[in-house]
């Protein structure tokens, strides 16, 4: 079964984090009040509620906090046996994503992992995780 | 002084059959439901003047209010967030009756979710919403996919493998095993049969870990105290109601922690509170079970145990009929059937009624819990006393 192809619904809050996967950057947000970064996108600090922030790149190593492995449903964007998982980026900073180049028997919560992008439609392209090299 | 909630009473209780295919519509089924609720209530149709409905529910308030043949209703509401809100039905029905807003509230819950729309199937649109889009590409796509993440790492961090999850679907399975009214009545299982069903989501929930789909529609009858003294039931006392929010719905990944439950403890802290009780008050408890590992985690944000220590206290038959604290009589959602929780609220009932066909010995308090994982409510149900 072909795959549908991902294409992300945008909104005036994430929109800068789409359009950076474009160039194979993942942005975060860092609050001009307070200093603190945060993820997934939102237009106000949850510490200091600040409206202000500048988007930055996110370190492309982390740490792996949680996986998982999909058995049922099947889903359409995804082929059998897929991996989720959690990774911590930087504090504040944890993204949801796939796992890929690694089985569920091999991933372990700790362990380094790095960023890459898998291509979608219309130049955006989707964060992924594989074990770091 | 008495608790506002202490005014409050559940006089009546209606449902229809659970089945895989009712054959009728989610219109049909509420409207048998309530007509069943007010027969066992005693209560007359011109006299609900209150509807509490579930968000989820296709069945708009007007249109319930109007197929019912109901006079003008001067209160109406709808919880949030699916089986998180099945208590919230009650809280706010109760609000009602206790600041006079209405004297009788009907809630209710009304579904064709297995032979309808099922919850545990993908359902994706042809584009994606803003929020969607950070997890519905990665193949995360029904209630399991998300909480598995949660589950994950819960296991990770208090060593918890997934037969440590078994005893939870062992205890449902054999309350619904002696429960006439449950779609698996007749059909206990064992640890074996739970450690040998197939993975949804490795490692973190097996078949027999996650609830049934179910159709049918459960209704509940809230009126004052002095309104209950000439109906035909004896009276549930709500002795205290709570809510929790704390992060996002079915995403909770990116607090600090993603095992606490922290909208389950703080609803608690709330009802423990007001009910001026704590857990080893209650004989018998109804926590929401869409999956098995839910419970654990609530009984630890709950206060029966601490951080881990949900496995032991699940185990060696604890929460089975006879053990010190019974767990979802009725046979819970795995085992009775999946109606938001509002099920597992009419066991409770029938627990304080003394009508239950398994019937928990002394019972002077209940508690009943909404989904965990998404904002969530709680109620504690007592013995009315004069």
């Amino acid at each position: 079964m072909a795959m549908r192809q991902f294409e992300p619904g945008c909104d005036h809050d994430t929109e800068f984090y789409w359009e950076g996967t474009k160039s194979g950057v993942l942005l975060v947000q860092r609050c001009s009040g307070c200093g603190s970064l945060r993820h997934p996108p939102s237009p106000v600090c949850p510490h200091c509620q600040s409206l202000e922030w500048e988007a930055e790149e996110a370190p492309t190593r982390g740490v792996l906090y949680s996986v998982s492995m999909v058995h049922h449903p099947p889903s359409p964007f995804q082929p059998p046996g897929y991996l989720l998982c959690l990774v911590d980026l930087v504090a504040g900073v944890r993204v949801a994503a796939n796992l890929r180049g690694c089985t569920l028997a091999h991933a372990r919560i700790g362990m380094a992992v790095e960023l890459f992008f898998e291509p979608g439609a219309n130049g955006f392209q989707l964060p992924q995780f594989r074990p770091a090299r | 002084v008495t608790a506002p909630w202490d005014r409050t009473v559940i006089v009546g209780l209606g449902q229809t059959e659970f089945s895989r295919n009712s054959g009728r519509s989610e219109l049909r089924l509420a409207v048998e439901a309530i007509t069943s609720a007010l027969d066992d209530a005693g209560v007359g149709v011109d006299e609900v003047d209150g509807l509490s409905g579930f968000d989820m529910d296709s069945n708009d308030p007007c249109l319930v209010a109007t197929a019912m043949g109901f006079s003008p209703l001067t209160y109406f509401a709808r919880s949030l967030y699916g089986g998180g809100g099945g208590c919230s039905t009650i809280m706010g029905a109760a609000m009602a009756v206790a600041t006079g807003s209405a004297e009788v509230v009907v809630a209710f819950r009304a579904m064709n979710e297995r032979s309808g729309v099922r919850f545990g199937t993908v359902r994706v649109g042809d584009r994606l919403t803003p929020g969607a889009s950070f997890s519905v590409p990665y193949g995360m796509h029904t209630a399991a996919h998300g909480f598995s993440l949660n589950i994950a790492r819960y296991m990770h961090d208090y060593g918890v493998v997934n037969a440590d999850f078994a005893p939870v679907a062992v205890a449902d399975r054999r309350h619904a095993a002696t429960n006439p009214l449950a779609y698996f009545y007749g059909r206990p299982i064992t640890l074996e049969d739970h450690q040998s069903s197939r993975w949804i989501v490795e490692p973190a929930l097996r078949l027999l870990d996650c609830c049934l789909e179910s159709d049918g529609a459960v209704a509940v009858v809230v009126t004052s105290k002095e309104r209950a003294g000439d109906l035909r039931q004896k009276p549930v006392r709500i002795a205290a109601a709570s809510q929790g929010l704390s992060g996002p719905s079915m995403r909770s990944f990116y607090g600090r922690s993603v095992t606490e439950m922290p909208e389950v403890a703080a609803s608690a802290r709330k009802l423990w509170g007001a009910a001026q009780i704590g857990p080893t008050d209650v004989q018998t408890a109804v926590l929401y079970d869409h999956f098995t590992p839910m419970v654990l985690m609530q009984l630890e944000a709950l206060g029966f145990c601490g951080p881990g220590e949900g496995k032991d206290f699940v185990a060696g038959g604890r929460i089975e009929l006879g053990g010190e604290l019974p767990i979802n009589p009725n046979g819970g959602q795995l085992g009775e059937a999946y109606i938001h929780g509002m099920n597992g609220l009419a066991e409770a009932v029938r627990q304080l009624r003394g009508t239950s066909v398994n019937q928990v010995h002394g019972v002077e308090h209940v508690l009943v819990t909404s989904g965990p994982g998404v904002p969530t409510s709680a109620l504690i149900l007592g013995v009315a006393g004069d």
